[in-house]
């Protein structure tokens, strides 16, 4: 049993530390498509050569994050079937249609790469190529709709006779299209896509900024202003469109995933007005220590001070989930209303023609953004992950009852770890080389 | 036949048949790397991506296929997939930093690791297989597999003889590499050869199937024949008959195979609820267009459309 455990924690460990490594490459892929395609149209509409010369660099990091990024991919794939074999097979007969659209929406993505990339001068039209360009944004969209399609199945469940499948593991009254329109998937298709597009743009975003502070040179310090101006504009809209979705997704967990709301929100016991705890230690049974704000819980889960939030206690022990992600919540929380403050500074002293952007500390700053911007997708993601736990399907299979037991497993938790430690650094690596050789003063000189 | 199977299995053979032809550049790229890099390169740089995804397809296709089957997959496979699939990421990786690094060596280093890793992945691949075919290696009842006997049994190795036989007359004729073409008259034949005396001595009863249908290897036998005359002539449809051929004969292969998998398993048992079928095929088939459609369109701009002046 002790064996079975620590394999348990291996599979478990390997899937997360892949998809946490995944995550970046995906939003960056989700986001960039969409920076280079406006980047394009903003060339050719203004005949502005700094902008062409941004999404043509750009397209070099989507080309080589997406084969990267589209392996990840890959070996996520593999990993679900391998390491939670009866998770798929359950999977495989009710809800593999989002997955397998998925696997068009790839398609579509990479084969466009391909005309964008290769047939840069077939096109006749003004705005042919820019339009060429427009089904990899859709594909790579589309891509993080279906997969999301999938976890908010996980989170809640439908397609199947699931008072069934519990008595005796029989897998019937299917409805495969059900998939589609489970009670989360609305919220976490839009909150999953808005915060992607987020985190995607804040990287390029701060990295603009990085570069805009280090630049002496004239031409670079104007071309990395356009881009961190253009990027940041879409960074914003991104971030006010994450503090509202990621808002109404935990309002709406009170309804379909009552434990995780509880254990998020620091709930030991069901309560009309509920005050909203900020920070707090767990003792026995009772959280403690923490700064209340009177009724603010109940007021944005229920619309009401005096509307009744759930408890943990009102649940069996086991089906808790760890109560640290009350911690990431609370991290969520004050990481993305600074952001979203200093984003709505910037936008107040550009509405006093204060320059914030040519501001070396507010570059810095926004540089430090970009990161954060990771770190709160990342913490939002274990958060939502781990606040289903114990189960791998809510209320249906534990994570235990999914997971393949077999010892093989263990030597390639160490192969996968050791692959994405060195690919992640290496990738790095050679985008700069590859930069190195095409300096940007030449491309700005040569445009 | 089941309409369920025959998709999965024309999925299979299209997935198949772009690995061998990728293994073919990798191995030409190994051996005739310096003489004929841009020619090689010309092929892969558009359609490299293509290759990625048809793998991904087929993967998930045969998830909605066979769902049952994974439990028993994971145990089974778990060692030559991730192995696979880690070379497969270095595949990728290596590519990409292939075409877009400016310094000659080093383009030259990463083109050949990127094409031992293909080798190294469409071993693995192969030895999955193969192994589906046989049964070696796996007890699919109790969802278990040896490595070592999976990739070092006499079947395996046939196949993987074969298949690298094919890959190298694909390569061959698509890329007119003069070097290599004596050798290529010879590698077909004696891949067809060689792949018919595995069945005869290490799957009896599928050989014995095959002689039930004994018309399926004659007209894969007359191809394979009418594709080495035109290789010989220098023709340049000795590429697109081998790969018609191939394509051909893999589901020969299938036909042959039905429904026995693993030996002696009877692969209509695993297949999905009748619920779950219908839009799975629905979604093959709307997807099967967008991506012939999308297909098309990249080749006519690569090959066929002049250039434009639109843009910058």
């Amino acid at each position: 049993m002790g064996a079975e455990l620590l394999i348990v924690g291996f599979d478990r460990f390997l899937m997360g530390f892949s998809l946490f490594v995944h995550i970046i490459l995906a939003v960056i892929g989700v986001a960039l498509p969409l920076i280079i395609l406006i980047a394009e149209y903003l060339g050719i509409k203004y005949n502005d050569k700094d902008y062409a010369v941004l999404s043509r660099r750009l397209m070099v990091v989507f080309i080589v994050l997406f084969a990267v990024g589209s392996a990840s991919g890959i070996l996520v794939a593999i990993n679900l079937f391998l390491l939670w074999p009866t998770f798929m097979a359950l999977v495989g007969q009710v809800a593999i249609l989002p997955v397998y659209i998925e696997v068009f929406a790839f398609f579509l993505e990479s084969i466009f790469i391909g005309i964008y990339v290769y047939s840069r001068n077939k096109f006749a039209g003004k705005y042919s190529h820019v339009l060429a360009g427009i089904p990899i944004a859709i594909g790579a969209g589309m891509s993080a709709v279906m997969i999301t399609m999938l976890n908010a199945f996980m989170n809640t469940p439908v397609g199947f006779d699931i008072p069934t499948y519990l008595h005796n593991a029989t897998i019937t009254g299917v409805s495969p299209l059900a998939v589609f329109a489970s009670p989360s998937t609305g919220m976490e298709v839009v909150h999953v896509l808005v915060t992607s597009y987020f985190a995607g743009s804040f990287i390029f975003a701060g990295y603009m900024a990085y570069m805009l502070f280090r630049s002496n040179d004239e031409d670079k310090k104007r071309y990395y202003r356009k881009a961190l101006a253009m990027i940041l504009a879409i960074s914003t809209i991104f971030t006010f469109a994450s503090v509202i979705t990621g808002s109404l997704s935990i309002s709406s967990l009170l309804t379909t995933q009552p434990e995780k709301f509880a254990a998020i929100e620091g709930n030991i016991y069901p309560q009309a007005f509920a005050p909203e705890r900020i920070g707090g230690m767990l003792v026995g049974n009772t959280l403690q220590y923490y700064i209340p704000i009177p009724n603010l819980q109940s007021i944005l889960a229920t619309g009401s001070a005096s509307g009744m939030v759930p408890g943990l206690a009102s649940y069996p022990r086991d089906t808790w989930p760890p109560l640290f992600i009350h911690d990431l919540f609370d991290i969520l929380v004050f990481l993305g209303f600074a952001i979203g403050g200093f984003l709505l500074l910037i936008m107040l002293l550009n509405l006093i023609k204060k320059d914030p952007l040519g501001n070396g500390k507010v570059q810095l700053l926004l540089a430090l953004c970009g990161v954060l911007a990771l770190v709160l997708v990342e913490t939002g993601w274990v958060m939502a992950e781990v606040g289903r736990q114990p189960w791998i399907i809510y209320n249906v299979m534990r994570v235990s009852q999914a997971a393949n037991y077999s010892a093989s497993v263990l030597p390639f938790t160490l192969a996968i770890l050791l692959f994405y430690i060195f690919i992640m650094p290496f990738t790095v690596i050679v985008l700069k080389r590859i930069f190195g050789e095409r300096p940007l003063e030449a491309e700005l000189v040569n445009k | 036949m089941n309409p369920l199977y025959i998709i999965n299995y024309l999925i299979f053979s299209v997935f198949l048949v772009l690995l061998l032809l990728e293994a073919g550049v990798a191995i030409m790229m190994l051996l005739y790397y310096k003489e004929y890099k841009d020619r090689l390169r010309g092929y892969l740089m558009p359609i490299w991506e293509v290759d990625s995804t048809f793998a991904v397809f087929y993967l998930v296709n045969f998830e909605a296929t066979y769902p049952k089957l994974l439990t028993f997959l994971g145990g089974m496979y778990i060692i030559p997939l991730f192995l696979a699939f880690l070379f497969f990421m270095l595949r990728n990786a290596f590519l990409v930093y292939s075409e877009y690094i400016g310094k000659e060596h080093k383009r030259d280093l990463y083109t050949k690791i990127y094409g031992g890793s293909t080798l190294v992945v469409a071993f693995l691949v192969i030895a999955v297989l193969s192994s589906g075919v046989s049964g070696f290696g796996v007890n699919v009842s109790e969802g278990t597999g040896q490595i070592v006997s999976m990739l070092i049994n006499p079947f395996d190795i046939s196949v993987f003889l074969c298949s690298i036989l094919i890959s190298f007359f694909l390569a061959a004729s698509y890329f007119k590499i003069p070097e290599a073409k004596t050798d290529s008259l010879v590698a077909l034949p004696l891949a067809f050869i060689l792949m018919i005396s595995a069945l005869f001595a290490f799957v009896p009863a599928m050989f014995s199937s095959m002689l039930g249908l004994i018309y399926l290897p004659i007209i894969s036998a007359a191809l394979m024949l009418a594709a080495v005359a035109f290789q010989a002539r220098n023709s340049p449809y000795a590429a697109h008959l081998g790969i018609l051929w191939l394509f051909v004969s893999i589901n020969f292969f299938g036909i042959v195979e039905y429904p026995n998998f693993f030996g002696d398993v009877n692969i209509t048992t695993y297949l999905t609820n009748a619920a779950a079928a219908v839009p799975t095929e629905l979604v093959t088939v709307a997807g099967g267009i967008l991506i012939a459609v999308s297909i098309t369109y990249l080749v006519y701009l690569s090959y066929v459309k002049r250039e434009g002046r639109g843009g910058y």
